[in-house]
């Protein structure tokens, strides 16, 4: 067990080493877990590996006896965790939930059912009771219809023993979500607790199907979701620590357990996302290119002032496209062994095109020791905690939340669109558990829309800040 | 925190929000409140300062809305106090509340919340917390502008001005009136040693859970011990009412110390009066006056029958127990213990009498009755130490004089003794008296060197018992020789020879009496002479 921050290597941090709450971050590989405690100011106090040899929650709890000592458990206000064993119920249908679908759109929408274009597999595995109901919201917010609450209590008594969870979307429901939370209602009283209800108001930016089969895919893996945060926390409880649990997602930001349990989806990703966001806190250096030899297979992607690079697709699962952006990923072949001109072509190609127009560019290497593809290029950077970057992205992750959507400043300002969007922003990444004194909202990208009659314009802005700590543990660094 | 503010757990404790109800984050009650104000939308919160206390109306928030998350971490962001809104008709989610236990950001709900109001009720107490201090003062001295009726009174009265629970205890900390539980908190070793201290005075003592004791003697004489503690628990944290509490307490004792003196001036009126017609009866004798005869029968006393009269006096005083007090502890306990009795004071004590219609019934019941009676008040104070004597029973008014002084002499033999001892007058004869001094060895040894010239020269004792008889004859050799059956010659001539033979002098009076009891302990025998 190395530490950097212990020179002594007795577990007992020097005097200069805490400022305010510590946290753990956590990367649960196929093959290997790593896992780092940071302290307030985000030095990396302890780091620990070990082989990935039981299921997320016994290996999350070794990692933590590891890396966490008795005397430091009441100053560790996080734990957050990077894993895809949320969403490995994409890879094996049958292991699917089944999903009643309900669709707010009538008459609008029903040209194009749900859960069209799907591979059959899939959508025989996930297909429950599907509906299409009267209501939702036209694109400057005018309701399309009322919403039709006596369709929606039928269809909530038919869906009862018949399905494992519902997903519901409205059209326009980014704009207004009143009638998606009203038909949340009354599905809840309806069929209690035990049955999750996926919503997908909150996923902005995207169309009805993308956010349809995004809550559709939610809602299947919510089961499995649910038990697998359950089990987390409580191997965080048994740890002994009163810390939050937290997951990481495929952007390099985080997501509170309860929150994640209903957008498994959100963790698509998470082992690069985390590498990538943590290196580039390592390096000081928010605009990088990464390469990353963690898994199977080089990553390369690039991160502009904190965000990832996007390809500007969504998301797809077997083909099914999600409302999730995709974030800009290259492969490159095989991480090690072998020379050869190919290989390393094929690596610095991909480096050349993840850093396409962004100039002088550092580019980082993460990944386990010895893995680093020989022969690297002049100038690539390997940090010493490199091994265990996706640990330490996962440790100083932080909340964030993106609003993407058209605003309409026909009896308003283009101005206060811009300030609602910006807040909305804030609003969601405070919801997502960031402090919001702490909470920086990033520029506001925007495009106009020539082709719509009325004056509009898409506004896009993501606000991100560190996470906020209980008050138990903060109250000790008072 | 400092002494100046208040914190909303004690806003809420005043009791001016009717019906409300903290669904989370009761961690942070006790954060100091710097002002009440109405709240806009949630994002308002953002603009306020820290220390602040929002109240939302129905359309602003609705706890079991998700907006409510937003308002809670906002709330957490800005350092607020706490945030007061709305009851929901259903149940505040399980995550909001697990939030605000999280953030530690006070959740309270309303039945009806009219914003403005709430804001203005709150908001005196709030810029000048010495203003809630000031009207449980006000409350306090309304109270107590009249004295309690009794104990009790007074600590039910406290406690539902103070808000927690009051207890009175005596000097030897036992409950007089109020709660136990309280009582029980005089236990811890700091506080008993406060309570023991030689100069009585107000004490605060911070306990386990941030609660606070607050202990205030009753002292009658202000140098004088304190004959009661009066004690109180408060809630949450402290700061501005700590003092205004206190003083609160102060007046309470000076309330309570009136009704206490108030009590005692007619107790003592009482005995007075009952002193005075004893003596009345006494002088009047066979025939008192058709006035005082009524007046005793009012008071329950009889003056025909067999009376056997009591008389009880104080060895040794204990500290805290006031003599008022001690008169009403032993009627209590005589009653007790078969007899019940008024007591009568008396220069030298207290006195009751029983009385019967006709002869009969042994003193031995009443001789144990009031023994017990005496041990049960002695052990109930340290230190305490009474004694008793009984008259003869004897009949009519002239009876219960002589009943009296028998009693009065009884006593005083009693006081001599050293335990818890009553004795009746038959044991004072004198020949009582005497049996045990003779029974002393050191007498009989001290009688015997001073006879033993007379025994070593008449070995027949001839010569002691001339002495004997002339001393107890009263120096008189007319009557000795009659008594011995000599001639007065021989008696003469024997004494000479007496004279002669023994270390002291007759003419002097003390070793006369000393030779006189000398040859009475020496062979002691009552069945000769008179």
């Amino acid at each position: 067990m190395r530490s950097v921050g212990d020179p002594a290597g007795d577990g007992i941090a020097g005097p200069a080493a805490a400022e305010g709450p510590w946290g753990v971050g956590v990367d649960i590989g196929a093959v290997r877990t790593t896992g780092v405690l940071v302290d307030g100011a985000g030095r990396v106090e302890v780091c620990h590996e070990l082989p990935t040899t039981a299921g997320p929650a016994p290996v999350l709890e070794q990692i933590l006896a590891a890396v966490v000592a008795p005397s430091r458990r009441g100053h560790v206000a996080r734990v957050v965790v990077s894993t895809s064993a949320l969403t490995v119920g994409l890879d094996s249908p049958h292991s699917l939930d089944r999903v009643a679908v309900l669709r707010i759109g009538a008459p609008a929408t029903v040209a194009v059912p749900p859960l069209t274009g799907w591979p059959p597999d899939l959508a025989a595995a996930v297909r429950g009771p599907v509906e299409i109901v009267g209501g939702g919201h036209l694109h400057d917010g005018t309701p399309l219809a009322p919403l039709d609450a006596a369709a929606v209590r039928a269809f909530a008594l038919r869906c009862a023993g018949r399905a494992s969870a519902v997903a519901v979307s409205a059209a326009g429901g980014y704009l207004d979500p009143s009638h998606e939370e009203r038909a949340t209602g009354i599905l809840a009283e309806v069929l209690g607790a035990a049955v999750p209800v996926v919503t997908s108001h909150d996923l902005g930016g995207a169309g009805l199907l993308e956010r349809e089969n995004t809550a559709v895919f939610d809602a299947a893996l919510a089961g499995a979701a649910s038990g697998c945060t359950g089990a987390l926390a409580a191997a965080v409880s048994a740890a002994g620590l009163e810390a939050d649990l937290y997951l990481m997602g495929g952007a390099g930001t985080v997501l509170p357990a309860s929150r994640v349990a209903h957008h498994a989806l959100h963790t698509v990703g998470a082992a690069h996302g985390s590498a990538r966001s943590g290196i580039a806190r390592l390096l000081g250096s928010p605009t990088l290119v990464v390469v990353d030899a963690n898994g199977t297979e080089l990553l390369v992607s690039a991160q502009v002032d904190g965000l990832p690079v996007e390809s500007g697709l969504f998301t797809e699962v077997r083909g099914v496209r999600t409302a999730l952006h995709a974030v800009r990923v290259l492969p490159a072949g095989r991480p090690s062994g072998g020379v050869g001109g190919g290989r390393w072509a094929r690596v610095r190609a991909a480096v050349h095109q993840a850093g396409a127009g962004l100039g002088p560019i550092t580019v980082a290497l993460v990944g386990p020791a010895g893995r680093s593809p020989a022969g690297a290029g002049d100038g690539w950077v390997r940090h010493p905690d490199a091994a265990v970057a996706a640990a330490y992205g996962a440790a100083t992750g932080e909340a964030s939340a993106t609003v993407d959507r058209l605003f309409w400043f026909a009896d308003g300002s283009r101005e206060e669109c811009v300030r609602a969007a910006r807040r909305a922003a804030r609003d969601g990444a405070v919801r997502a558990g960031a402090d919001p004194r702490r909470v920086r909202v990033g520029s506001v990208r925007e495009m106009m829309l020539t082709y719509v009659p009325m004056p509009c314009v898409r506004l896009r802005v993501t606000a991100t800040g560190p996470i906020v700590a209980p008050a138990t543990v903060a109250g000790r660094y008072r | 925190m400092t002494g100046s503010s208040v914190t909303l757990g004690q806003l809420l404790a005043m009791g001016l929000l009717r019906d409300h109800e903290v669904f989370g984050g009761s961690a942070g009650l006790d954060r100091p409140v710097r002002m009440v104000v109405p709240g806009g939308t949630v994002h308002t919160i953002e603009d306020l300062g820290p220390g602040t206390v929002v109240v939302f109306g129905p359309e602003q928030l609705a706890l079991d809305a998700l907006a409510a998350d937003l308002a809670i971490r906002l709330a957490h962001g800005a350092g607020l106090s706490g945030i007061i809104a709305q009851r929901p008709p259903g149940p505040v989610p399980l995550v909001t509340r697990r939030l605000a236990d999280k953030l530690a950001v006070p959740l309270v709900g309303v039945a009806a919340v009219a914003t403005a109001a709430i804001a203005a009720i709150f908001d005196p107490y709030v810029r000048a917390p010495e203003i809630a201090g000031l009207r449980m003062l006000g409350t306090t001295a309304q109270r107590f502008q009249t004295a309690p009726v009794d104990a009790a009174h007074l600590t039910r009265t406290l406690a539902q001005t103070l808000g927690g629970p009051v207890v009175l205890v005596d000097g030897e900390l036992r409950h007089l009136a109020g709660a136990d539980a309280v009582r029980e908190l005089l236990d811890r070793p700091e506080v008993r040693a406060h309570l023991a201290g030689t100069r009585p005075s107000p004490g605060t003592f911070v306990l386990d859970d941030a609660d606070t004791l607050l202990v205030h003697p009753v002292q009658l004489d202000q140098n004088g011990p304190a004959i009661s503690w009066l004690a109180t628990r408060l809630r949450t944290a402290t700061g501005a009412l700590l003092e205004p509490i206190r003083q609160s307490m102060g007046i309470a004792v000076l309330a309570y110390k009136a009704y206490v003196a108030r009590a005692t001036a007619e107790l003592e009126r009482e005995s007075r009066r009952r002193s005075l017609l004893l003596g009345e009866i006494l002088d009047q004798g066979d025939s008192p006056s058709a006035r005082t005869v009524e007046r005793a029968t009012a008071l329950g006393w009889r003056l025909a029958g067999r009376h056997t009269a009591v008389q009880m006096a104080v060895k040794a005083g204990s500290a805290t127990l006031r003599a008022g007090e001690l008169v009403g502890e032993l009627e209590e306990r005589l009653a007790e213990h078969g007899h019940p009795a008024t007591l009568v004071e008396r220069p030298d004590g207290w006195v009751f009498w029983t009385t019967v219609e006709s002869d009969g019934g042994s003193t031995a019941l009443l001789r144990d009755g009031v023994r017990s009676a005496l041990s049960a008040v002695e052990t109930a104070h340290v230190g305490l130490s009474l004694c008793a004597g009984i008259g003869a029973t004897r009949s009519g008014t002239a009876g219960l004089r002589q009943s009296l002084d028998d009693a009065r002499r009884a006593c005083l033999l009693a006081q001599t003794e050293d335990r818890a001892s009553v004795e009746h007058v038959d044991a004072v004869s004198m020949k009582r008296l005497l049996v045990g001094w003779y029974s002393s060895s050191t007498l009989r040894s001290v009688a015997a060197e001073v006879l033993n010239p007379l025994v070593a020269a008449d070995p027949t004792g001839e010569l002691v018992r001339t002495l004997r008889r002339y001393l107890d004859q009263e120096s008189s050799p007319t009557e000795t020789a009659a008594v011995l059956g000599v001639h007065r010659n021989t008696v003469m001539q024997r004494l000479d020879r007496i004279r002669a033979l023994l270390p002291v002098d007759l003419d002097d009076p003390d070793d006369r009496i000393a030779v006189h009891l000398a040859t009475r302990a020496v062979g002691v025998d009552w069945a000769d002479g008179p």
